[in-house]
């Protein structure tokens, strides 16, 4: 009797430990691979925050009327009906010289920052102040505009042009010394992969350049694909377009793609800011240049 | 085999497969561009080389008016002489790309203009990819040295063509309503010019009223509304002949014609006992056929450009509202859900939008939306804005704008202007009497 309750005492003790301590043990700890990229992360971040704004806003052309006018207007009296006009005879003008496939100095290009949206940057060690990361100003979205409607914009008067764009109003003197001090910590790392706010930044810089094709018919659904080799100084060696096919037989598309082709060699946006360390990875890339993302509606 | 090994083996060529997935993404960096800047196009347009003295005149004019063409549309940005480095373009030698490049030059127009031995002007250009060192296009037009206008329009439509993948419509000529006089008395008269106002002329001398010209697909011949009689009825009116005759004889007052797409049908609508309904012509045949049977007021009918469907409006809903039928009358739907009324509504020749007249709150809007109704844009809008026509790329909208009269009746001015169909680079064109009514011809063929 005494022994059976001795025994399941010592029973229920056992599977009370080993429920507490070996169970848990038996289980591994989730590996930690994610750690790796996270720092990753973390470190650029402050390349995405520090830059001002990138893109200008772009607006097309300003409306001014055509002052230009054609000759004194005839007399208001009943006219002739106009001559047909002379018929000009049309030539294909033949072949022209081949073109020199040389390139050519490529003017320095002067950087522009990276526009996407900051990664959560841990908070700083609290030195001076408790300081509210650093919000991005929001740009004024240039592709709001690419397809005006009036209606919006009467919607939408003109005295608050960009919401909040002011910093938050507690950064204080102290907090962005303490922003300065920290900015020139962060340092590249050639070891790492090609990240992705250093594509963002190739692509903030080719984006400056592609004058993307508004108002063409169905322009929203002309993917190009570029091939692009480059140089190691960032400078494209050579680019050409992926599907030629449909370049003889889709004008459409032969004028998005020269549009595309275009933004990739001009000397404006190169060379472009890739990481010289990594000149393996980005030796040949392909650039896929997709104007859905401006034609929201 | 066991359960086991198989499962390993399994394992084993998933691990494969994976690998042979991730390998060319590892060797391959794609990156997406979603996004890009809409701006002009910067072009050079150097003076075309004149040969002898009296070609280079031509050179010069017909360069800058190219150039002005393409400035015009807002998709191109002509840069200034001043910052060309590259000053003399030989014919027929390879530009300089770097000279170019360094100016931002992403085109280049390289132009010849000679008088030839009987005496006719011989211009040829090439246009050239500066960045990619690449012929585009070339052509040579022979002509009448007066010509040399329409020379020029022809050589920006080519050029506008090669690099946008749109047709141009430099080539093209306006027919509208010149207006004069007093409100009370007003005197309207037909009018053509080119598009960019030059060769304005006067086609009716003002004895009645005319409204609503429209042009044939064919060119020669413009259809419009006439009060002759102080009856109004729809006349065919031919540019070449200076003919004009009644079109149909309809027991009632008729108004509102269009062209079909193919020019051999006009439709148009017809009151009759304080209902309009919606006709149809045939221009060979003069048989008439009515499309819709409703006791709502149907009008201003226009063309899909396939000529399968035809757009109007109607206010058999309550309030005036864009239909879509078929084109023998058949399937009306509804397309308009907005909020105010809609009228005048044209079918893009592009055929992917419909433009259109809205009255809202007292304003006018001009706008557009796809044929099923969706995508509706305000493209602007005024005190009266109105009659949009397309260009016939379906590309850039005219239309008239009337300003409103002041307290003493003056004021009231009604002038053309042109919208791209983004809704920008909105432009005057400048007539010299007030103008309304405006109708873009097609290409001159």
């Amino acid at each position: 009797m005494r022994m059976g309750f001795v025994l399941s005492l010592v029973m229920h003790v056992a599977v009370f430990v080993a429920g507490y301590v070996g169970l848990p043990a038996l289980q591994r700890p989730p590996p930690v691979m994610d750690v790796p990229i996270l720092v990753e992360v973390v470190e650029v971040g402050p390349i995405t925050n520090v830059p001002p704004p990138p893109t200008k806003p772009a607006p097309p052309a300003p409306p001014k009327p055509e002052p230009k006018v054609a000759a004194a207007p005839p007399p208001p009296a009943p006219a002739p009906p106009p001559a047909p006009e002379p018929e000009p005879e049309v030539a294909a003008v033949p072949p022209p010289p081949p073109p020199q496939p040389k390139a050519k100095a490529k003017p320095k290009p002067k950087p522009e920052p990276e526009a996407a949206p900051p990664p959560p940057k841990p908070q700083p060690p609290a030195a001076l102040a408790t300081v509210t990361p650093r919000r991005k100003p929001t740009p004024p979205d240039p592709f709001a505009s690419v397809l005006k409607t009036v209606e919006t914009l009467r919607k939408r008067p003109p005295e608050a042009p960009a919401p909040a764009k002011a910093e938050p109003p507690e950064e204080t003197f102290g907090a962005q010394i303490a922003k300065a001090l920290k900015a020139p910590a962060r340092r590249f790392d050639a070891t790492r992969p090609l990240t992705v706010t250093e594509i963002d930044l190739v692509r903030q810089q080719i984006a400056q350049c592609w004058n993307v094709p508004a108002g063409a018919k169905d322009a929203e659904n002309l993917v190009i694909e570029i091939r692009v080799a480059m140089n190691p100084d960032g400078t494209v060696r050579s680019a050409r377009i992926g599907d030629t096919a449909r370049l003889q037989s889709d004008p459409f598309f032969r004028a998005a793609a020269e549009s595309a082709l275009r933004a990739v060699l001009n000397p404006r946006c190169q060379p472009l800011k890739l990481p010289f360390e990594k000149y393996a990875e980005w030796k040949t890339m392909t650039l896929v240049f997709n104007p859905r993302e401006m034609f929201g509606s | 085999m066991t359960a086991v090994a198989r499962r390993a083996c399994g394992a084993a060529l998933a691990v494969a497969l994976v690998a042979a997935a991730v390998a060319p993404a590892q060797a391959e960096i794609r990156i997406d561009i979603t996004r890009g800047v809409v701006e002009p196009v910067p072009i050079a347009v150097p003076p075309f080389d004149g040969g002898s003295a009296d070609g280079i005149p031509y050179g010069r004019d017909i360069a800058a008016l190219v150039a002005e063409d393409l400035e015009r549309s807002g998709l191109f940005r002509s840069i200034d002489p001043k910052a060309f480095i590259q000053t003399r373009l030989p014919p027929n030698a390879l530009p300089r790309f770097g000279d170019w490049r360094v100016i931002n030059a992403n085109a280049l127009i390289q132009g010849r203009a000679q008088i030839v031995n009987d005496g006719r002007l011989r211009v040829e250009f090439r246009l050239w990819d500066v960045f990619a060192e690449q012929h585009m296009a070339g052509v040579v037009y022979t002509g009448d040295r007066g010509g040399w206008r329409r020379i020029a329009h022809l050589i920006a439509d080519a050029v506008y063509q090669r690099i946008t993948g749109e047709t141009g419509y430099f080539d093209t000529r306006i027919v509208y309503i010149a207006e004069s006089g007093p409100a009370d008395k007003r005197v309207k008269r037909l009018a053509i010019m080119d598009q960019d106002g030059a060769n304005h002329q006067l086609l009716t001398d003002g004895s009645s009223l005319v409204l609503t010209p429209r042009f044939s697909p064919t060119l020669q011949e413009i259809t419009y509304l006439s009060y002759y009689g102080n009856l109004p009825r729809v006349y065919l009116f031919n540019i070449d002949t200076g003919r004009q005759e009644v079109l149909g004889d309809f027991p009632g007052m008729t108004f509102a014609p269009r062209f079909s797409p193919d020019g051999k049908h006009v439709v148009l609508s017809m009151a009759k006992d304080g209902n309009s309904e919606i006709y149809v012509m045939n221009l060979s045949t003069r048989v008439q056929r009515r499309l819709t049977f409703h006791s709502a007021i149907d009008t201003s009918p226009s063309y899909a450009p396939d000529g399968k469907s035809i757009v109007f409006n109607s206010d058999r809903g309550g309030s005036q509202q864009l239909y879509v039928m078929d084109s023998n009358g058949r399937n009306t739907r509804r397309i308009s859900y907005g909020k105010g009324r809609y009228a005048t509504p044209v079918w893009s020749p592009r055929g992917d939008l419909i433009a259109f007249t809205k009255i809202h709150q007292g304003r006018f809007f001009i706008g557009v939306m796809r044929p099923d109704g969706s995508g509706e844009r305000l493209l602007t809008d005024g005190f009266l804005v109105e009659a949009p026509t397309w260009a016939p790329n379906g590309r850039v909208l005219m239309y008239f704008r009337q300003e409103p009269t002041d307290a003493t009746g003056k004021g009231g001015r009604s002038r053309l202007f042109a919208v791209d169909l983004t809704g920008h680079n909105e432009r005057e064109i400048v007539t010299p009497l007030d103008a309304s009514d405006p109708a873009w011809s097609p290409l001159i063929p």
